[in-house]
């Protein structure tokens, strides 16, 4: 149903899988042919087009299913564009926007913006599915990672579970609309409706997780981009380092978070960011070096490892905190609807008691109306007001608004309201029901208390719409009766037939007047302030049902429904805070490595260092385990001008996280690359295949001005050299490594040259092998970096 | 649901529904209601007739739906049945009826509901959607004609139009102004029962002006006292009542214990004032029941003593089934087989012809004759019990049935120590469950297949193991302490056969279960598995050398085996 068929040629339907070894082996080979034929030509991207492009770009990010590419531009509107660079969409969320990133699946874009919160847009057509706040302040980088259907195991299978909910309710409802069914535009509507529910439904299919981190060091987690489940702020981790038998503890003070990267079976998260070290143990040892770039490795083996726990956990809470949103939006909306018609009806009706004290015949207001009732006679006033001021059109138009009004709190609650608490109750039930088994979900945070709390008050809540429908039902039916009572007798003064009017029940227009005409019972079960009196009775009876099991907190009938929801999200956010913490407090650091020291002048301009980190699958695991597989991280950085005393040089080092937790496993290596001096590096990006793409621009000084490079460098073709991770000794260890020269006409790799001067950003899209490259002439350049691609698909289809 | 149909008579609707076929619909509810179909049909059958000749659309929908009622109850007895138990499943649908009256009853709804959404009957309309809901919950939909490939036939219940059927019924209580043959009556009850309550009412407002806390009287509020009479016709509440009822009842066999406990709830709470005293008894005897299964036999007892206050026992059977079924439970937990078989015997008693033929009590009480024999270890004639009661659930077509007595069938197999034997028909069971997403039974079907297997050996285990973990999710959630004890038991027991598993190395994954389960047992007094337990948790001890806690368990186990083997007190069980 997707509104966009792949645009690339269709035999690249299936999805695209990450190569296993051999596919590698075999495109590598491949690929050094085609670099070598290239080398021949000269050209070795082709160059797919070059277009005018009237903004100036900040941030781009290929969608990794479908060949769309989202740009944001720098005055913070967000840009969808095609392949073939058509565009689809265009966005101004409003809000400066900061990052960027895809879900996994590509159907949501995330947005990161300059208050802290994340947005989530739906691709089809840039609709806003959600926004959370989840930071303070700017979140500077995002990474959206989803579990590899390869590091299942069979325990998984064994430990599958079914969400019953859609086997056995409908479609669960969505916010009610204003308006009901008579706007115009419903087609329209409902488009976002059912975006609104493909989201909640097919995001949830695997298990993912969306990190944002910020400005000020704080790195969040949610599940499915909308569960927030982690939150942890570097500033307060503590950093142990074991430095030649010692252990050692640090800090960091200012960090500023620039990249981080979950690796692909979330079992280890990444992170550049700068900050001060400071030695916990020996204050006195900080210095002005040791304020610089670190490299963090932080333990995220409970999102792997409890993967199948927080999936179904998530999937239950992220679908009731949806209800709970369309609770909230059908008790405002309510409210909304009905203080309206109401107000109509006040306005035109506030005369009538005042005007039957002044000109009662009777002692008392009511008499006089009843005389009426029963055709006596009226009093002078009380027909002016009848006949003139209120008059048989402003009855009737007063009538239809009610009616109205009553017939859209009638549909709210009954298609939104109720369905939305039975599902929230049902998920409820099922969420107790896994808080139950303990040895799987305690440590995860699923607290079995707290949830038989939640489930109480979903109870009450479900009484208490109950006790709003039948209270509204009544009020409706009062309503309509007198209103059709009054119109007879405005026909009955104004001598006119009365046989269209429909019969009333006059006991009840007096129960109207004496109750309802002053007084709106509607209204207060739709506030939250307000505590009932209620009777003896019933007091008993709630108390007897105790016995029976019945609900413990005897007091609830003395709630509104709005009193009893906002109790009900309270301790529903209780509950769910319990997994955030225990999921928070079991993400470790583990490892350090500090990069280049950075002076406090250029501290601020460090974030925008080019830097990429990626994980790659192992190459030679095999002898273990086929089921486990693990990965290898690359860090590729560029090392800004005059720190550790280098200029033009760039760093790429690798197995950081591996060389962090066990002896056996390779160590920590890397190389330094040095730009010819004429060039500069603008941006880079980690490739598939343990390639780097290197955007290279001339300087203005030199005779190359306005001629760029991009190179693309198969790192495995270069030497790393393993250096040494222990310090403090000497805190930037990257000194030692062997520093290469990149010369650009040599077969390190494949280069090409550009005619423009570029900038930021460079996009490669590792799925589909392009890259999009943004000159500083506001041009697009899109490059196809993989010439083979096609063949070495069908050779990928062939293997599987 | 009996108000539905009376109140089609009201005296001023006789332009609207005519007289005389009005008196021949409510003569055929009695009847029906009674227990004498025969008659009842005559009369609906006269009524047809009346009512086409008078070209009454109004009364020819509610006879429909006075038909399908019967139709749904024919066959069976005329006690608004109740039957509750893990083992029964039952409640107050009865239908036992064979396929083609089945088939004719759906077609009968559904015209019902057409014909009443026409004419705007709305109190007729909900009476149907609550109708189809029942008979979704236990009937696979077939489409009536199907043919070639193409016909598809999912041969599973679909719970969902359930839902929703109980959602549409529910509109009632919204739309009772527009029903098409309710009038307002102007008889002046309201006026009788405000002039009552007027000068309590003043009353109370000026003192609780002076109240310190501010106190909202809400006049419209069924539970302030002195709130106005509603004009909401009894019967209309008593219709949305019954699908909150109706919804519990659901909930009961989709197995989810937290949903039938709110349901139940929310009628008890709010409908309570509305409510015939057979549906309100009804409410609490699904209360008392959970009680029963979550919260142990004390609690129910407890529970049960009040309910009696409240309904006397001589008008209300249901109260009367429930205090047997619980006493016979307990009985047999405990060990106390005389006093078993001598309730079971009460139980033939009340299901044999005298007072009409209850199929639902008649298998009730051979499916506990059956358990009892197996608490007695008479294996073949346990047997032989349930292999006769699935006979006639399967002639009656009564598949929910079907699925439990295989799996007592299953158990009996396992008892005697013939697991080959038994693994049919936990299979069988499994399968039926599946079919009518009967998920709870389906979990203790599956957890059944897991001792079965662990009973073949112990290279066994893992499979056993998988199977109970698949089963945990909801056992822990929804099913009572006695299932949740026993599968905490299956769960151990894997983990001990398993020769790869090593209690030294993690004790926590035995003992933990184990422990579990000896609590639940404690409150059940199911003397047999909680000296299963201490049995494990003994040996386990041992194993890890802490001999204190090992002597500690077997003295547990000493306790509870000889309070099984000598049944002292056995009076005790009667009284409660």
């Amino acid at each position: 149903l997707s509104l966009f068929p792949p645009v690339r040629p269709p035999k690249k339907t299936s999805p695209k899988k990450p190569p296993t070894k051999q596919q590698a082996a075999m495109a590598e080979e491949q690929m050094e042919e085609a670099s070598s034929s290239a080398a021949a030509s000269g050209t070795p991207f082709q160059l797919q087009f070059d277009k005018p492009i009237p903004f100036q770009i900040k941030l781009a990010e290929w969608n990794p299913e479908k060949d769309l590419l989202a740009m944001v531009t720098d005055d913070s509107k967000v840009l969808l564009h095609r392949f073939n660079w058509q565009r689809l969409w265009t966005i101004s969320p409003g809000k400066c926007i900061t990052s960027i990133c895809w879900s996994p699946d590509g159907k949501i874009v995330a947005l990161g913006t300059e208050d802290g919160f994340v947005l989530l847009h739906d691709v089809e057509n840039g609709k806003m599915l959600r926004s959370i706040k989840s930071h303070d302040v700017a979140i500077i980088c995002l990474n959206w990672a989803e579990d590899e259907p390869l590091s299942r195991t069979d325990k998984e299978d064994l430990l599958s579970y079914e969400d019953r909910t859609t086997r056995f309710f409908p479609p669960a409802p969505v916010m009610p609309r204003i308006g009901g069914l008579n706007s115009g535009d419903t087609g329209l509507a409902d488009e976002n409706e059912e975006a609104i529910q493909a989201f909640s439904s097919a995001s949830c299919q695997r298990f993912n997780i969306l990190c944002t981190g910020d400005k000020d060091g704080c790195i969040c987690f949610s599940i499915f981009g909308i569960f927030p489940i982690g939150k942890i702020n570097i500033n307060k981790v503590p950093i142990h380092v074991q430095s030649s038998g010692k252990r050692t503890s640090y800090r960091l003070q200012d960090v500023s978070i620039s990249k981080v990267s979950l690796s692909r079976n979330l079992h280890q998260l990444v992170l550049l960011c700068s900050g001060k070290l400071i030695n916990t143990d020996n204050l006195s040892l900080s210095n002005d070096l040791s304020v610089g770039v670190h490299c963090l490795h932080l333990d995220t083996s409970i999102f792997s490892n409890r993967k199948n726990e927080l999936h179904q956990v998530s999937q239950q809470a992220s679908s009731i905190q949806d209800l709970v949103e369309v609770v909230r939006a059908s008790i405002s909306m309510m409210s909304k609807q009905w203080s309206n018609a109401m107000n109509l009806f006040h306005e035109k009706f506030s005369a009538l008691p005042s005007l039957l004290t002044a000109h009662g015949m009777e002692s008392s207001s009511e008499d006089e109306f009843m005389s009426l009732l029963f055709g006596t006679h009226t009093s002078p006033a009380l027909h002016q007001f009848l006949v003139s001021s209120l008059g048989e059109a402003g009855l009737k138009r007063i009538a239809k608004t009610i009616e109205s009004a009553g017939r859209e709190l009638r549909i709210v609650v009954s298609e939104h309201l109720q369905p939305a608490v039975e599902i929230i109750s049902f998920r409820l039930a099922e969420l107790r029901g896994l808080a139950r088994w303990r040895s799987r979900f305690q440590n995860i945070g699923l607290d079995e208390k707290l949830m038989d709390g939640v489930t109480e008050r979903v109870g009450m809540l479900v009484v208490q719409v109950e006790r709003f429908s039948r209270v509204a039902a009544t009020v409706l039916y009062l309503f309509q009766n007198f209103l059709s009572w009054v119109l007879k007798c405005v026909k009955i003064l104004l001598s006119e037939p009365t046989d269209q009017v429909p019969s009333t029940n006059s006991e009840l227009v007096v129960i109207f007047l004496k109750f309802l005409l002053d007084k709106d019972p509607i209204k207060q079960l739709l506030e939250t302030d307000q505590i009932f009196e209620w009777d003896i009775d019933t007091a008993k009876h709630v108390e007897h049902l105790v016995v029976f099991g019945g609900f413990t907190d005897t007091k609830f009938l003395e709630r509104s429904l709005a009193k009893q929801f906002s109790e009900l999200e309270e301790s529903l956010k209780e509950a769910f805070l319990m997994p955030f913490t225990t999921v928070s407090s079991q993400i470790h650091c583990q490892g350090l490595l500090p990069l280049y020291p950075v002076t406090s002048s250029d501290a601020l301009s460090s974030t925008s260092t080019p830097a990429s980190i990626a994980f790659y699958k192992q190459d030679k695991d095999s002898q273990h385990n086929a089921s486990s597989y693990s990965s290898t991280d690359y860090i590729c950085f560029k090392i800004p001008d005059g720190s550790l005393n280098l200029r033009n040089f760039v760093a790429v080092i690798k197995d950081f996280c591996n060389s962090c937790s066990t002896s056996n496993t390779p160590s920590l290596s890397g190389f330094l690359l040095h730009i010819p001096v004429e060039y500069e590096c603008v941006d880079l990006s980690l490739y598939k295949d343990n390639q780097v793409v290197l955007l290279l621009s001339g300087k203005s000084s030199s005779e190359n001005a306005g001629r760029s490079w991009m190179v693309m460098l198969q790192t495995e073709n270069l030497s790393f050299s393993q250096f040494s991770r222990t310090f403090p000794a000497n805190y930037y260890n990257l000194q030692e490594l062997e520093a290469l020269e990149l010369q650009l006409d040599t077969d390190y790799g494949k280069v090409r040259s550009v005619p423009h001067p570029l900038s930021t950003p460079l996009a490669v899209s590792a799925s589909r092998g392009v890259a999009c490259i943004f000159s500083s002439r506001r041009h697009a350049l899109v490059y196809i970096l993989d010439e083979d691609e096609d063949e070495d698909e069908d050779e990928g289809s062939e293997m599987e | 649901m009996q108000g539905l149909f009376s109140r089609s008579l009201s005296p001023h609707q006789d332009n609207i529904v005519g007289k005389y076929e009005s008196a021949l619909l409510c003569l055929g509810n009695l009847h029906c209601y009674f227990g004498h179909p025969k008659k009842a049909l005559e009369a609906f059958t006269e009524a047809v007739r009346v009512s086409q000749m008078n070209n009454d659309d109004s009364c020819l929908a509610y006879i429909l739906g006075a038909i399908s009622n019967l139709l749904s109850k024919i066959g069976i007895s005329s006690t608004v049945g109740l039957i509750g138990s893990r083992y029964s499943l039952g409640n107050n649908i009865g239908l036992g009826t064979p396929l083609s009256i089945q088939q004719q009853l759906l077609v009968l709804l559904k015209r019902s509901l057409k014909r009443a959404d026409m004419l705007k009957l709305t109190s007729l309309l909900s009476f149907d959607h609550i109708s189809l809901a029942k008979f979704d919950l236990k009937h696979v939909q077939r489409p009536l004609v199907s043919f070639g490939p193409n016909g598809s036939t999912k041969l599973r219940t679909c719970p969902a139009d359930v839902c929703k059927n109980l959602r549409l019924s529910s509109h009632v209580l919204s739309d009772f102004g527009t029903d098409g043959l309710s009038i307002a009556n102007d008889n002046g009850s309201f006026s009788t029962s405000w002039l009552r309550n007027l000068s309590d009412a003043s009353s109370s407002w000026h003192s609780s002006s002076t109240k310190p806390r501010k106190l909202i009287t809400n006049d419209f509020d069924n539970f302030h006292f002195h709130a106005q009479p509603s004009p909401i016709p009894t019967s209309v509440l008593q219709l949305a009542g019954s699908a909150y009822l109706m919804r519990a009842t659901a909930w009961e066999h989709y197995g989810s214990a937290p949903m039938v406990r709110m349901n139940t709830l929310v009628y008890a709470t709010c409908f309570a004032d509305a409510a015939s005293s057979s549906e309100l008894s009804l409410a609490y005897v699904k209360l008392i029941e959970q009680l029963a299964v979550f919260k142990g036999y004390s609690a129910a007892f407890c529970a049960l003593k009040l309910a009696e206050e409240k309904f006397p026992s001589s008008t209300n059977s249901q109260i009367h089934l429930l205090k047997m079924q619980l006493l016979h439970e307990r009985a047999l937990h405990r060990g106390h087989l005389r006093i078993a078989q001598q309730i079971c015997d009460e139980f033939g008693v009340l299901s044999s012809s005298v007072s009409g033929v209850d199929i639902e009590l008649k298998t009730e009480a051979s499916l506990r004759r059956a358990r009892t024999l197996l608490a007695a270890k008479q294996f073949s004639q346990a047997a032989a019990v349930a292999n006769s009661l699935f006979t006639t659930c399967y002639k009656y077509n009564m598949q929910v049935e079907n699925a439990s007595v295989l799996l007592l069938l299953a158990e009996i197999h396992r008892k005697s120590d013939n697991a080959v034997l038994g693994l049919p028909y936990a299979l069988a069971s499994q399968s039926f469950c599946k079919s009518f997403n009967l998920d709870l039974l389906e979990a203790s079907a599956t957890l059944t297949l897991a001792e079965l297997w662990l009973a073949l050996g112990s290279n066994h285990a893992k499979r056993a193991l998988s199977l109970v973990y698949q089963s945990l999710p909801m056992i822990l959630g929804h099913g009572g302490l006695e299932l949740r004890a026993r599968s905490q038991i299956v769960l151990a027991k894997c983990h001990l056969t398993d020769p790869e598993f090593s209690v030294s190395e993690d004790p926590c994954a035995v003992l933990d279960p184990l422990n579990q389960a000896a609590e639940d047992l404690q409150v059940l007094e199911y003397h047999e598995m909680a000296a299963e337990v201490y049995y494990l948790k003994a040996m386990t001890y041992n194993h890890l050398g802490k001999e204190y806690e090992r002597e500690e368990a077997a003295a547990r186990f000493k306790e509870h085996v000889t309070a099984l083997e000598n049944p002292r007190d056995e009076e005790d069980s009667l009284v409660y």
